[in-house]
């Protein structure tokens, strides 16, 4: 993610939204006035009016971390099953690729590939399928403890991604979804 | 914004929705598009009980609901199955972006249930000829890469 400077871990809780980085940096000197508006405690009309505490950028941090590993996991083996098995290497490129943006987008490393776990083709997309599942149901529930919203946001529609390339994955090898 | 706010638009969104795919769906062959016509069965089911959830949550805190507008668009030829598949996906497209921006301005039981309509929705986009993204309902993230 170009935009947010590598070093800046706290930065990934910002989750590529410039209105986010600079609270979570411990610094406001970067922010226009629309940025500061959103760096308010928001007001909540529907529980009194109360503000609602900032978000809590170390609970956040130690969320992405979580999420970070689960990704690389998942990642490196989508990665070993694809170079492992040639006939499973078209139908993981999505689930691969969407691995390595959500990767990215959280300022997470990538791990080497996974050894595969068997030379059968079809145990190793069952295999797949079943981290893909827990990844998916994980980001979900990440999604939900996030303090920021923003971050619930993009854990949310990491979710949703990778859903979506579950659907689209066959169940068994040289099979439609 | 609030989670007033939120809820609102969101149920905006599922007003549209729910005109719409109900639309497309009176016009839609069961016999001769029966996936298509399946897909928008399932649609019009979700949304609208997505739809009366969204009323509960804001009669619950004292709001009334926003109404529906009295006529939405519609594709020009409502029989052809190609207009009808991509003004199901603009909708569900935008139903998405209304979860994901809920999602982002609720907590606990009701940020959940926003996370996991969010995944239904992005998911049900697929059967209207979608094609996966990297960031459903977060259009922005995506222009990044």
């Amino acid at each position: 993610m170009p935009l947010l400077p590598p070093a800046s871990r706290r930065a990934v809780v910002g989750v590529g939204t410039v209105t986010l980085v600079p609270l979570l940096a411990g610094s406001l000197g970067a922010c226009d006035a629309s940025d500061v508006g959103d760096l308010l405690p928001r007001t909540d009309p529907s529980d009194g009016s109360a503000p609602e505490p900032a978000p809590d950028p170390d609970a956040d941090e130690a969320l992405v971390e979580e999420a970070v590993g689960g990704l690389a996991e998942a990642l490196a083996l989508v990665a070993a099953v694809r170079v492992r098995h040639p006939r499973l290497r078209d139908v993981l490129a999505g689930l691969e690729d969407s691995h390595v943006a959500h990767l990215a987008a959280l300022e997470g490393e990538q791990r080497g590939p996974a050894a595969p776990p068997t030379a059968d083709a079809a145990a190793a997309l069952a295999l797949v399928r079943r981290r893909a599942a827990a990844t998916q149901r994980r980001l979900a529930d990440q999604a939900v403890r996030a303090d920021s919203g923003q971050l619930a946001q993009l854990l949310a529609s990491m979710a949703a991604a990778v859903a979506q390339q579950l659907v689209l994955l066959p169940r068994r090898p040289g099979t439609g979804a | 914004m609030t989670t007033l706010d939120a809820l609102q638009a969101t149920l905006a969104a599922e007003h549209a929705a729910l005109h719409v795919v109900g639309a497309l769906g009176a016009q839609t062959s069961e016999s001769g598009s029966p996936g298509l016509y399946a897909a928008l069965q399932d649609a019009y089911v979700q949304h609208r009980a997505q739809r009366d959830r969204l009323e509960r949550e804001l009669r619950d805190r004292g709001a009334e609901p926003v109404a529906a507008e009295p006529a939405y668009e519609l594709p020009d030829r409502l029989a052809a199955v190609p207009a009808v598949e991509r003004r199901a996906r603009e909708l569900e497209t935008d139903c998405a972006a209304a979860y994901a921006s809920l999602v982002g301005h609720t907590a606990d039981d009701l940020r959940r249930w926003a996370v996991e309509v969010l995944v239904r929705t992005a998911v049900r986009g697929l059967a209207f000829r979608g094609t996966p993204e990297m960031f459903p309902g977060v259009g922005e993230h995506a222009d990044r890469w």
